[in-house]
């Protein structure tokens, strides 16, 4: 009996240790009307050994005038060639608006409609649906019936997720925590878009710090990350914030032109600001002399900042991190291999 | 720490949905989440029929499980409809028909009754089809073969019109229908061809029913339409079938997201459409150039197109001006220098100016240099002087009323608005190069108005009617607007210090016709009266200037009641109108204020006061006051009133049995009577029968909102719409607990001890309900926990009086009773 003695120490001592964690899973939010996924996003994609792909497919809304919960956008998927290989997850983004005043019938009609734009999806394997919604204490009650009642409509063993903002994730007690299988947390939007002095609305490590610290160290749904790729330009008109450009914007451009002063910048990762001198057109807006442009932006030191604070996120062992969004992935050239470290260094 | 956004981004803009925007339940957090105080624990009441083993497991669990409900938040006041402001432009003074107009001007509904661009777009179409068949049929008819015909009906048709016999009957559907006759009489066969063809296109580029399916469009059949189309638009000879060939195959092309193919057949097929008579099927096809150029990314190219239909095609101007789009500098540039004509680009410099107020004149001034003749000016012109009219005239009643009026133009900028405005303004009228001056000069006066240089206001329009007498349509128009203008001059020329005069003026500024034409008179007019009766020590006469007489009742204000009844014993006519509402009879309207503020001084727990005040009420009009009954012990928590019975007392009489019972209660408690606790219980039961939470809350308010048990911590005045001081509720029950405090300690039996508890217990409940850590909401179906510096009578109850017949009676009633005493 002897030798047996020290092989069931080592497998007392393996299974008594915490298991390694599985490295993070890459993945790419697809946020575009038109599924159109070109030859250089799909090798930034392979590069990385990225499988997952969260398309959003309906964008729904209540319509000002008459109420009517519709879809704003739905994303046309008939060409899915570019999607072999891959797990994709049909993403659902629906305002605030509609849970407030539903009454039940309509949610079950919410939940059909969503279940019914799902039909294209089954050739693709999809396993999961994510739910995206800033719910509030008005609409809390209703977004949770509203994903139970998509429970019972989904085929058996779809994974149900939702989006969880970072104040929800630190305040999991008041906001509540929504009746799903996992959660996505959304590690920017940092800032208020409104507040023209905000530092960086994209993300800024000090106003993570403040949604992680304090926050408790087990969420009680498992986590996977999304991190930002994204950057854009708030207009602000005489003080309030008029349009959102959303970038990337053409600096080079602007700093050459005399149309734009560029105001020195106060601190590290902080947002640009920029001075209208002259009219100019702008994304489609035409700014005029006195407004203020305020360019937040991710930079790969920022998201390195961003994958270090998310160290100290409770996140899953099967974890994601989906990168939102892949239509900038390829235009602010983001490589695979930076994303790639960035994967690795959350899990360190 | 973040803010919740308040901005509302139209579709069009791009999205960024998975944001971290705080919502106030965060907030709440800091607020009291770690306050320290014990939460809320609610308990369903179904659990009341469990076993007590499973009870206190139940309990158990949630305490660890159940998270806090979080506090409501009170909104601000509710405004049911946002408010833009008020204008006092008259519709007719610039062409508010005009096909620009419903981009840039605002005249109530007016726009949403008249301009429906989906109506326009098959009015224009019809009307055409009409005019080319000699304007034998009514366009209701065509629009019935049009559009609304089957297939099986036009091919009806199409075989009634190739019937050289016209022995062929047209379709069941079509037997009276003048266009379907006049096509089959003069055997139209061009015309039916193309119909039926066209319906078969209709299927492949009308948006769908089902909103909730992306729309698939069968391509290959599309293509093989535009084919076949080709063939047919070569075998037709009629250039006016032709061209609606050009616009099916375009269109088709089009929403076939063939971008290049749309280009390429418009400039293959419009070549050989003869376009010396004016279609507007040219803009149609236009309209799907220029969106096929964007997706190929010619925007310049596109934006120049837009601004083509934007100026000459009412049908599609709404969609060309929501579908142009700049996006830099040299997309403008190029834009420019595509047009072929200083009109052309002042249209272009009109869209660029859309929505925005912000620089309007920088706008109209470009415009100006461009094409001084354009009619679009005196829109822009009207427009932004509108956006300074919700600055310049309103009061800070009108805000009380309406909540901030949404505009473009923000407060602190106005004034450098308006001088650039009034720069410009005196520009175009000395240079004297636009269409029509005399609206320039006009709008110069409304300007000084609006500057407050009522004076020479005035004088600029008294030169301009000297010229308004060549009886032109035009000068009768601006005529018009002058009687409105000046009309507005004589409000703001209302001097309300001078108080024996200034509501016979105002009376007299009513009668002015052009005071009936204009729908906003009424309110500016109350609420500018309004503001000078309170800058002129009048508040009561100010509150009655602006909102209706039973305002004043929402949370009664001494120095308006005591205004008001000064005036009571005068002839005010302002008051005189106003009480109108109310009665006719003086005295009672007198009454009326008595009473409202003996309910002042009643809900301020001073029933001497109270008496006092309503002692002065006439015995006729007391006869006729409301009554309650009020001193009954009931334990249930209906707040309906009962019917009035035999002991039923009004208001005054209510006071006086009050001090009544007070000089009882006192005598009682000096001589040791034994009725002293039933005095005590009696007081007491007043109070809280006649607070927020009793049956008879009216006796000490006239309104009361059950939606405010749901934000009782932010009482005790909350806000109410139309009620400037907002609504006050009776939630203080100190003086209530007080009396049955008094009562517990005089009660000389258990049966009187636990009775008197009881009530002390629901007045701590209450007043922990409206805590700040209070979580719980009255109504909720949940059993309120209560902290212990509440639960000191029920504590009482339970441990001292349980074996009374009272307990027993009220724990068979009382869930809550029998959940704690558990």
């Amino acid at each position: 009996m002897k030798p047996l003695l020290p092989a069931f120490a080592i497998l007392l001592l393996t299974t008594c240790s915490p298991a390694p964690k599985q490295p993070l899973v890459p993945a790419f939010f697809c946020w575009e009307t038109t599924l159109d996924i070109s030859a250089s996003e799909r090798e930034i994609m392979d590069s990385l050994g990225c499988k997952k792909l969260y398309i959003k497919t309906l964008d729904i809304g209540r319509i000002p005038a008459t109420g009517e919960i519709e879809p704003y956008s739905i994303t046309d998927i008939s060409d899915t060639m570019a999607l072999a290989g891959l797990e994709i997850i049909p993403t659902f983004f629906i305002t605030n608006e509609v849970f407030q005043n539903i009454a039940s019938e309509k949610m079950d009609w919410l939940a059909s409609k969503i279940v019914a734009t799902l039909t294209p999806f089954r050739g693709l394997g999809a396993g999961e649906v994510l739910f995206d919604c800033d719910w509030t204490p008005s609409t809390r009650e209703a977004f949770f019936l509203f994903l139970k009642k998509m429970r019972g409509k989904l085929p058996s063993g779809t994974t149900i997720s939702a989006t969880i903002r970072l104040h929800q994730y630190k305040f999991p007690k008041q906001t509540g925590v929504p009746p799903v299988d996992r959660g996505m947390l959304m590690f920017y939007n940092t800032g208020d878009v409104d507040e023209e002095s905000e530092r960086n609305t994209v993300f800024h490590p000090d106003d993570a710090l403040k949604y992680l610290n304090g926050a408790s160290k087990n969420y009680p749904l498992p986590l996977d990350l999304a991190l930002p790729l994204f950057s854009w330009g708030l207009i602000f008109r005489e003080g309030e914030l008029w349009k959102i450009v959303p970038g990337p914007l053409p600096l080079d451009e602007m700093r050459r032109s005399k149309k734009y002063v560029e105001q020195p910048a106060t601190e590290p990762f902080s947002a640009r600001l920029w001075e209208l001198k002259e009219g100019t057109f702008l994304g489609g807006h035409y700014l005029r002399p006195g407004h203020h442009l305020r360019v937040s932006a991710i930079s790969p030191e920022l998201l390195f900042k961003a994958a270090l604070l998310a160290q100290k996120l409770d996140l899953a062992d099967d974890a994601s991190v989906a990168f939102f969004h892949l239509g900038i992935a390829k235009s602010e050239h983001f490589s695979a291999q930076l994303l790639d470290s960035l994967c690795k260094s959350v899990r360190k | 720490m973040q803010k919740r956004s308040k901005v509302k981004y139209p579709t069009s803009e791009i999205k960024y949905p998975m944001s971290n925007k705080e919502c106030p339940m965060s907030k709440s957090v800091e607020a009291h989440g770690h306050s320290g105080k014990p939460w809320t624990l609610d308990i369903p009441c179904w659990i009341l029929d469990i076993k007590p083993l499973l009870i206190g497991i139940f309990i158990i669990a949630l305490f660890t499980s159940f998270s806090p409900p979080e506090p409501v938040y009170a909104p601000c006041i509710p405004h049911s409809q946002p408010f833009y402001g008020y204008t006092f432009f008259d519709a007719d003074f610039v062409d508010a028909s005009a096909a620009y107009a419903p981009f840039f001007l605002r005249f109530g509904d007016y726009y949403e009754r008249n301009y429906n661009p989906e109506l326009l777009q098959k009015k224009e179409n019809c009307e055409e089809w009409s005019e080319r068949f000699c304007s034998k049929a009514k366009w209701e008819d065509v629009a019935a073969v049009i559009y609304e015909s089957d297939e099986y009906d036009l091919a009806r048709l199409h075989e009634a019109a190739g019937d050289p016999s016209r022995k062929t009957p047209l379709p069941f559907r079509l037997e009276d229908n003048n266009f379907a006759y006049v096509v089959a009489y003069n055997g139209c066969v061009e015309v039916t061809r193309y119909l039926t063809f066209a319906k078969r296109c209709e299927e492949h580029v009308v948006a769908r029913g089902d909103k909730w399916k992306a729309s698939q469009r069968n391509i290959p059949v599309m293509l093989d339409l535009i084919r076949e189309g080709k063939q047919r638009f070569e075998d037709t000879q009629s250039h006016f079938v032709r061209a609606r060939y050009a616009y099916q195959l375009v269109r088709l092309a089009h929403y076939a997201g063939a971008w290049q193919t749309t280009l390429d057949l418009f400039n293959e097929l419009m070549p050989r459409v003869d376009r010396k008579k004016k279609s507007i099927l040219f803009y149609w096809t236009l309209g799907h150039v220029a969106g096929a150029m964007q997706k190929l990314g010619k925007y310049p190219e596109a934006a120049y197109r837009y601004s083509l239909i934007f100026r000459s095609c009412p049908s599609k101007r709404s969609q060309a001006y929501r579908s142009f789009k700049i996006r830099n500098d040299d997309d403008w540039q190029k834009a420019l220098r595509l047009c072929n004509s200083d009109a052309e680009k002042s249209t272009l410099y009109i869209l660029r100016a859309g929505g925005s107020h912000t620089w309007a004149v920088a706008d109209m001034e470009a415009i100006y240099e461009l094409d001084p003749q354009n009619p679009q000016l005196e829109l822009l012109l009207e427009s932004d002087v509108q956006e300074l009219e919700k600055i310049y005239l309103h009061t800070p009643v009108t805000d009380e009323k309406n909540g901030r009026t949404i505009g473009k133009i923000k407060r602190e900028a106005a004034t450098k608005h308006l001088l650039d405005l009034q720069k410009f303004v005196r520009r175009v009228i000395r240079e004297k190069q636009v269409r029509e001056p005399k609206i320039w000069r006009a709008v110069d006066g409304y300007l000084e108005l609006l500057a407050n240089d009522r004076y020479a206001a005035a004088k600029t329009w008294d030169r301009l009617e000297f010229d308004l007498k060549d009886g032109t349509k035009q000068s009768k128009n601006i005529f018009q607007q002058l009687e409105i203008w000046r009309c507005l001059l004589e409000v703001m020329n209302l001097d309300t210090t001078a108080t024996d005069t200034v509501d016979h003026l105002a009376y007299k500024v009513r009668s002015l016709a052009a005071f009936g034409q204009n729908p906003y008179f009424e309110p500016f007019l109350q609420e500018w009266l309004s503001r000078g009766y309170a800058e002129n020590n009048h508040p009561g006469k100010a509150m009655f200037a602006a909102y209706p007489p039973h305002t004043i009742r929402y949370n009664p204000r001494l120095d308006v009641i005591e205004d008001l009844l000064k005036l009571a014993n005068t002839s005010d006519p302002i008051l005189l109108e106003q009480t109108m509402k109310l009665d006719t009879n003086p005295e009672r309207i007198k009454a009326y204020f008595l009473e409202t503020k003996g309910v002042y001084f009643l809900g301020l727990g001073e029933p001497e006061a109270a008496a006092s005040v309503m002692r002065q009420i006439s015995p006729g009009e007391q006869s006729r006051m409301t009554q309650f009954v009020p001193f009954a012990n009931r334990f249930g928590e209906k707040i309906s009133r009962e019917s009035p019975r035999e002991s039923a007392l009004n208001r005054l009489q209510i006071v006086e049995q009050l001090i009544q019972y007070e000089q009882q209660a006192k005598a009682a408690e000096a001589l040791h009577d034994t009725n002293e606790a039933k005095i005590w219980l009696r007081l007491g039961d007043f109070w809280y029968n006649t607070s927020y939470f009793g049956y008879e809350w009216e006796v000490r308010d006239f309104y009361r909102d059950g939606n405010n048990q749901l934000r009782l911590a932010q009482g005790p005045v909350f806000p109410l719409e139309g009620a400037p001081d907002g609504n006050r509720e009776n939630l203080d029950l100190k003086l209530a607990l007080e009396y049955y405090e008094k009562a517990y300690r005089a009660a000389p039996t258990q049966e009187m001890k636990a009775r008197t508890a009881f009530m002390a217990a629901r007045c701590q409940q209450k007043m922990w309900f409206c805590s700040p850590e209070c979580r719980y909401r009255p109504g909720s179906p949940l059993i309120p926990i209560l902290p212990a510096e509440y639960m000191i009578y029920y504590d009482v109850l339970i441990s001292k009086h349980a074996r009374t017949k009272y307990y027993d009676a009220v724990v068979k009633e009382c869930k809550w009773l029998e959940m704690y005493a558990r």
